[in-house]
């Protein structure tokens, strides 16, 4: 402990220019302090690693919502720099069709609308969604397998009740698991434990130190699919805050609300 | 994306200094502001998309890093500050595609910014401690530590102080989180000395 106090506090520039030799001077006679510098250093890097490697997900998932955007707007664009006169001769029977294929669509508009109103649209679009995007979850490459990714790996292998058991095993263990209360509501939204599910959800939405807390996302995506009364207006509110706060999950709350609302 | 014209580099830099989620949009707005430098990556340093994307993503760290930690000291823009890094890691990218040069270890890197005062040859002493090290090992004993503590440990190695790290994670006063901060750091470094021996 106190040779990494003493590190710790080198690194917080709080040294004198004699102390700061006295340190050199340590590394180069005492092989164990310098191992215990290069731990130092190593777990430093090892967090940084994580950290960074969160971010460049983000930057990569930005990037390309962005560039999806361009490619929508320059597709607009070509058509207007295709040189077509604004103002077309339209022949007689060119003048007729547009009636019968309105008529067509606003028909094929309504069956839609019946539909999707009769049954439950919010229930079937978080069901999509789920099964877009929450059938695999992350997994760190290491040789060496901690109980999370384990736990994971079941997730992945669709062992959802083991992966369940080991989720929550992690959380009895250490009950500040952030990584481990957001795949434990997952795999209960898998399972279709909606209550307990939106349980974890809403625990770790008081959690005000996370970097990324897509709990409201999440706790507004089990609304969705759980479908009872009142739970999709509940669950529009809740999406249109996670927008409104610019919070995690952003740009797929906003997605939901234009497919939906 | 053009950088939003309402938003200007010293709103970026405050907000980049904050904690939480005004960091995360700070950062996203750095990175939407200046990512048609992927482009000029493609186009002047004849990079793969995904290569420029990722020498870019790096750019936004290191100056992400080289702000909250007050290196930055503002004499360029933030677009001219960031074009340099840029092209520095446009090169060492392309330096190493054609030497087949695997990527330096981050531990090195970081070790060469914080002993940058030390000798070389204590700096090698060090490096060659970080050569003998056992990255997996410590990264299982890492992730088994419990997430309060490698919250505390991430948010410092993420440049907050023991202060700001109180205020986020609700601890009385930073000399609490500095006690507890080197003891989960304690508690690391035996279990991994014990599954490395």
């Amino acid at each position: 402990m106190d040779s990494l106090e003493y590190i710790d506090d080198y690194f917080k520039g709080l040294f004198t220019a004699d102390q700061k030799k006295e340190f050199e001077q340590r590394i180069l006679s005492d092989p164990s302090f310098a191992e215990e510098l290069a731990f130092y250093l190593n777990t430093r890097a090892l967090l940084k690693d994580d950290l960074d490697e969160g971010r460049k997900a983000r930057f990569k998932e930005l990037y390309l919502q962005n560039k999806a955007m361009e490619i929508g707007g320059s597709g607009e664009r070509g058509d207007l720099q295709r040189g077509e006169p604004s103002v077309r001769k339209i022949s007689p029977v060119r003048k007729l069709w547009p009636y019968p294929a309105a008529a067509a669509v606003l028909i094929a508009a309504v069956a839609v609308w019946l539909v999707f109103s009769a049954g439950s649209s919010s229930d079937r679009l978080a069901g999509q969604y789920i099964h877009d995007q929450l059938k695999n979850l992350p997994v760190r490459m290491s040789s060496v397998q901690d109980s999370l990714q384990k736990a994971i790996a079941l997730y992945n292998e669709d062992r959802l009740p083991e992966a369940q058991a080991q989720f929550e095993r992690l959380l009895e263990r250490d009950s500040a698991r952030a990584q481990a209360r957001i795949y434990s509501g997952i795999v209960c939204l898998r399972l279709e434990e909606y209550d307990k599910a939106l349980n974890y959800f809403r625990q770790l939405e008081a959690d005000t130190t996370l970097y990324n807390n897509p709990a409201l996302f999440y706790e507004s995506l089990t609304l969705m699919k759980r479908n009872h009364p009142g739970d999709s207006q509940k669950a529009r509110q809740l999406l249109q805050l996670v927008v409104d706060r610019d919070l995690d999950k952003k740009e797929d709350a906003q997605r939901l609300l234009l497919k939906h609302w | 994306m053009r950088p939003d014209n309402t938003i200007t580099d010293a709103e970026i830099i405050d907000n980049l200094t904050r904690n939480g989620n005004d960091r995360r949009k700070a950062e996203e707005q750095l990175f939407n502001g200046y990512s048609y430098f992927v482009k000029e990556g493609i186009r002047k340093y004849s990079l793969a998309e995904e290569d420029a994307l990722d020498v870019y993503s790096d750019t936004i760290i290191s100056a992400i890093e080289k702000i909250t930690t007050g290196f930055f000291e503002g004499r360029s823009s933030l677009k001219t500050y960031l074009f340099r890094i840029f092209h520095n890691k446009c090169v060492d990218r392309i330096r190493q595609l054609t030497t087949n040069k695997n990527r330096i270890h981050r531990t090195a890197v970081l070790a060469d910014q914080l002993l940058s005062s030390l000798s070389d040859t204590a700096k090698s002493v060090v490096q060659r401690m970080v050569d003998r090290s056992d990255f997996d090992v410590l990264r299982a004993r890492l992730d088994e530590l419990g997430e309060n503590c490698r919250k505390m440990l991430a948010l410092f190695a993420d440049g907050y102080t023991d202060k700001e790290i109180a205020g986020a994670m609700d601890y009385k006063t930073a000399e609490v989180v500095k006690t507890s901060r080197l003891r989960c750091l304690e508690r690391l470094r035996q279990s991994y000395n014990v599954l490395k021996h």
